[in-house]
């Protein structure tokens, strides 16, 4: 044991604790703490990435689920759809088809409104037509010996005069002073002149003179005037008569074809079916 | 043992104070110890506990790692109050004799002084950590376990393995030294650089001998006592694998 000295294994028990302390210090506990510590990170990072896994997991079976609910709700969806566009494209459909009804019966009233109109002006176009024709026929037979027959019937209805009449006519005489002028389509001979006279001079219970005057414009008719009151007889009256019957029923009918329009569109037929109005007039006129 | 070979640093007196002699062992001790220390402050500076470290750490870590592992798997408990004790005696040791193969460099280990002091410190914390755990008379009654008649046995078995842990390392890492000194001088061309490598790992296994003998030492200590388990033992056990776990 030469080779040992207490001195150096005293020197080396201090030195060795000594070292064991230091490297406690500065080793182990620093070393230990950094493993323990990156363990503990590690243990964190796994409960992390576990919890996280599992929500992933949660997540993707909710996914899945919702895909499997859409995928079966899929025929459905479409079906539903299907059904709905058919629903709307009838409801399209009825509007179009309404919207052409409207339309086609808004042409069809204009086209009877149109109708209706022509119909209308065509029926005073002819009755006036028909009145200016039969004027126009008795204008053309109107001569001294038409004339002759008028004055007769004239004279007729002088007689036939209501007491009324003649005491208007009489009154209108007296109260004027004018002479009473007696009016005719054609010059008079004497004997015409003398018939008329007399009836008028019966007629008023006067022995004034008359006056005489022509107006063609008459139509073969004779007209006795006092200071305004007329007694005439003539083919225009007749005709005024008639053709102020035929505006009164045209007006009529007019005035009832605004009221009551669908009746009328349905009423009026083709034109031949209509009587011309001018026919009763012309009858009227020729008696 | 005058042949000009010198088989320990302790004969190299660098200094003499009195009585206190300053040697080769006690200097190269602090060498070591200076270059532990240097190595621990490097690595402690850039210590962190991120997944990426640095290469020093990383080997720093591999070494307390498998220090912990071992002492963990020696004593069936949690390593942590051994470690500095019995991981400083392996890193110490391997260290020096890691270091021999510097030429100049007197391995503090080939010293007896270094190896009975080291031997000594086992001694004395066999008792200290196993009555720190089961108190004292926890730790003198395995002494008369299973008879007192065993006593005197107990404790010529302590004090004799203590000294064969001394004479154990001193012998190994001292005949290593000095079998390379010979072999140098009797074929100093190739024989010498295979008989320092082998030492090398005779260094490392003395080491891990050394370190692996004083945990089983103070292991049994702060264990079971010899034969039946108590109940003391399985809660041991029980902390062990909690740990462990």
């Amino acid at each position: 044991m030469e080779s040992m000295s207490w001195t150096t294994v005293a020197f080396q028990i201090f030195n060795f604790l000594l070292l064991a302390g230091l490297l406690y210090k500065f080793l182990y506990g620093p070393i230990t703490n950094a493993m323990e510590e990156r363990e503990r990170r590690i243990q964190q990072r796994m409960e992390e990435a576990r919890k996280r896994e599992y929500e992933a997991e949660r997540e993707a079976k909710q996914h899945r689920q919702a895909r499997e609910e859409l995928e079966e709700r899929r025929d459905e969806l479409i079906e539903q759809a299907r059904k709905e566009a058919a629903r709307l494209r009838q409801q399209l459909l009825d509007e179009a088809r309404e919207e052409v009804e409207a339309a086609e019966e808004r042409w069809h009233q204009s086209l009877r409104e149109e109708r209706d109109a022509f119909m209308r002006e065509l029926r005073r176009r002819l009755a006036s037509q028909v009145c200016s024709v039969a004027r126009q026929a008795l204008a053309d037979l109107a001569n001294t010996r038409l004339q002759a027959q008028v004055i007769e019937v004239f004279i007729d209805r002088t007689h036939s005069l209501g007491e009324p009449e003649r005491a208007r006519l009489r009154e209108a005489l007296s109260e004027s002073g004018q002479r009473p002028r007696i009016i005719t389509a054609f010059e008079l001979s004497e004997d015409q002149r003398q018939k008329l006279i007399a009836a008028a001079s019966s007629l008023l219970d006067t022995s004034e003179e008359f006056e005489f005057s022509v107006n063609e414009q008459l139509l073969c008719g004779v007209e006795l005037s006092v200071d305004g009151r007329k007694l005439s007889w003539s083919i225009d009256a007749y005709l005024d008569s008639v053709q102020e019957a035929v505006d009164e029923a045209l007006e009529r009918e007019i005035t009832a074809g605004e009221a009551k329009p669908e009746e009328q569109a349905a009423e009026a037929m083709p034109s031949t079916e209509v009587e011309p109005p001018g026919e009763e007039q012309r009858e009227r006129a020729e008696s | 043992m005058n042949s000009g070979v010198t088989l320990t640093p302790d004969e190299i007196v660098l200094y003499q104070l009195g009585p206190l002699e300053l040697n080769a062992t006690v200097v190269f001790t602090w060498v070591t110890m200076l270059l532990l220390l240097l190595m621990a402050l490097l690595v402690r500076r850039g210590i962190n506990s991120e997944v990426e470290i640095s290469p020093g750490q990383n080997l720093l870590e591999i070494i307390v790692g498998g220090m912990r592992d071992q002492i963990r798997e020696l004593a069936g408990q949690g390593p942590d109050q051994y470690l500095p004790f019995v991981g400083t005696l392996f890193l110490f040791i391997a260290t020096c004799n890691i270091l021999s193969v510097v030429p100049g460099y007197q391995a503090p280990t080939s010293s007896l002084s270094t190896t009975l002091g080291l031997a000594l410190c086992v001694f004395v914390s066999v008792p200290v950590y196993g009555i720190s755990r089961r108190g004292l008379r926890g730790y003198l009654r395995q002494y008369i376990q299973p008879t007192p008649v065993m006593l005197p046995f107990h404790i010529i078995g302590e004090v004799s393995r203590t000294i064969a842990l001394a004479i154990r390392l001193f012998g190994n890492i001292m005949a290593g030294a000095l079998i390379a000194t010979v072999l140098l001088k009797v074929a100093p061309i190739v024989l010498p650089t295979v008989m320092q490598a082998l030492s090398l790992l005779t260094g490392l296994v003395q080491a891990y001998i050394f370190a692996v003998l004083a945990m089983v030492y103070i292991a049994s200590a702060t264990r079971a006592s010899r034969g039946t388990p108590s109940s003391e033992d399985e809660q041991e056990a029980e902390d062990a694998d909690q740990e462990r776990s």
